[in-house]
């Protein structure tokens, strides 16, 4: 009960990364139960509960790549188009205010993901061990990876990039970590990686939307990924509750492709809708001013930050 | 009397304080700044996207000298403080006005030191 909680609680929290500095704070808080009621709860039943008829097609999703990170990470993609940008955003840098921190919080996500991904198989066993070691590699293998995407690109590797990519290593294994190898999930860390980098660095800088830490980027984009990589290294050796992926002579790639488009799909349609009634009735967006003075001002009264240097 | 502002390299403020030292100007007030000079600050790239040149950070030094230590100061500043690179810095000397000591209530070059 707890443990599905957690999962309800985190797929709308995955949002506010990208959105950050501009939603009214009334109105996020409102959001956050019509989307998890509405999008997250329907999603999860599709998925896991028994008669879901995602789960009758066969598809599979060990730990919530499509029902968390997919579905959290196109909603945070509508999100970030319906609110509109960042005043100066493109103009003026936008800098991560504190890299320690970024390290830190990516290793408490590191460290609290094998609760999900290896509790995922709801019990002790041989499986939740399979699970945690996929898990561990292919995050290796994705931070890694992208580190060393940005020192062919820039001639330098650094923090922000190598914890990015272990996050889209984590989404990406999410789904697949109880139903495939340790080897492909290096394989699937390395592409993950490869995919986010591109879509972040390449066709966000081109489409210009506003997606501060990159939820869509990282989690949209990884989870899709990672759903249907699912179909193609799946492998009932591994999981004898799984199924056989493309790879494994199995017909498992189906399922996950119809997944990976109707989830999305059916929670970008359902954020627009929940967004354009809290915006109709509270209207979304904080004021110009408000947002030039700082949210944790206007919005709490408080400043996050009173020691400097 | 001359009030003397120096921006230089936070690497290099020890240098320079102790070739203020052997000048025999001991007295100084030494502040954390940001800044940027022709070289237009540093690029910075986040993940995969590059911001345009940040501030940089520089080490600024405000000294109150009697017009027999001008020189001496700035000599002693320019020797700590150069190593050729560009982004040394900048020495500007104003002329001051007054100076008073709060303590005592003594004026001008009486007060300098």
């Amino acid at each position: 009960m707890v443990f599905q909680c957690m999962f309800a609680v985190i797929t709308p929290a995955l949002m506010i990364g990208a959105f950050a500095e501009r939603m009214k704070f009334s109105a996020f808080l409102v959001f956050t139960i019509l989307w998890a009621t509405f999008v997250y709860d329907p999603l999860a039943h599709w998925v896991w509960g028994t008669g879901g008829w995602m789960r009758n097609l066969g598809g599979l999703d060990f730990a919530g790549g499509i029902v968390v990170h997919a579905s959290s990470g196109v909603s945070a993609l509508v999100l970030c188009l319906l609110l509109g940008k960042r005043v100066g955003y493109q103009k003026t840098p936008f800098r991560p205010h504190n890299l320690p921190f970024t390290v830190l919080g990516g290793a408490l996500l590191w460290f609290g993901w094998f609760g999900f991904n290896a509790g995922s198989a709801l019990a002790a066993n041989d499986l939740a061990a399979k699970a945690f070691v996929t898990t561990h590699i292919a995050t290796a293998a994705a931070g890694l990876t992208w580190a060393l995407i940005e020192w062919q690109q820039h001639g330098k590797p650094t923090v922000l990039g190598t914890v990015t990519g272990a996050v889209a290593g984590l989404v990406a294994i999410t789904p697949a970590c109880g139903f495939v190898n340790p080897m492909n999930a290096i394989f699937i860390g390395m592409t993950v990686a490869l995919i986010c980098y591109l879509a972040i660095a390449v066709v966000k800088a081109r489409l210009g939307y506003d997606d501060a830490l990159d939820a869509f980027g990282v989690h949209g984009v990884g989870g899709i990924w990672g759903t249907i990589a699912v179909g193609l290294f799946a492998e009932k050796a591994v999981n004898a509750a799984g199924a056989d992926g493309l790879f494994f002579g199995g017909a498992q790639l189906w399922p996950q492709c119809i997944m990976a488009v109707a989830a999305p799909l059916f929670a970008g349609v359902m954020t627009f809708v929940i967004y354009k009634l809290v915006d109709a009735v509270m209207c979304a967006r904080v004021k110009e001013k408000d947002e030039t003075i700082g949210l944790d001002l206007t919005q709490q009264s408080e400043a996050a930050y009173t020691v400097i240097e | 009397m001359k009030y003397i502002i120096a921006v230089i390299q936070p690497h290099k403020l020890d240098e320079v304080m102790a070739a203020l030292e052997r000048a025999e100007i001991p007295l100084v007030t030494v502040s954390n700044v940001l800044g940027r000079g022709r070289q237009k600050g540093v690029t910075e790239v986040y993940r995969g996207t590059k911001e345009a040149g940040s501030l940089l950070k520089k080490v600024k030094l405000e000294i109150a000298v009697n017009e027999a230590f001008v020189a001496p100061a700035i000599e002693a500043i320019t020797q700590g403080a150069r190593t050729g690179e560009i982004g040394d810095g900048k020495i500007f000397v104003l002329d001051l006005g007054e100076v008073i000591r709060i303590r005592t209530g003594e004026r001008g070059g009486e007060a300098i030191g």
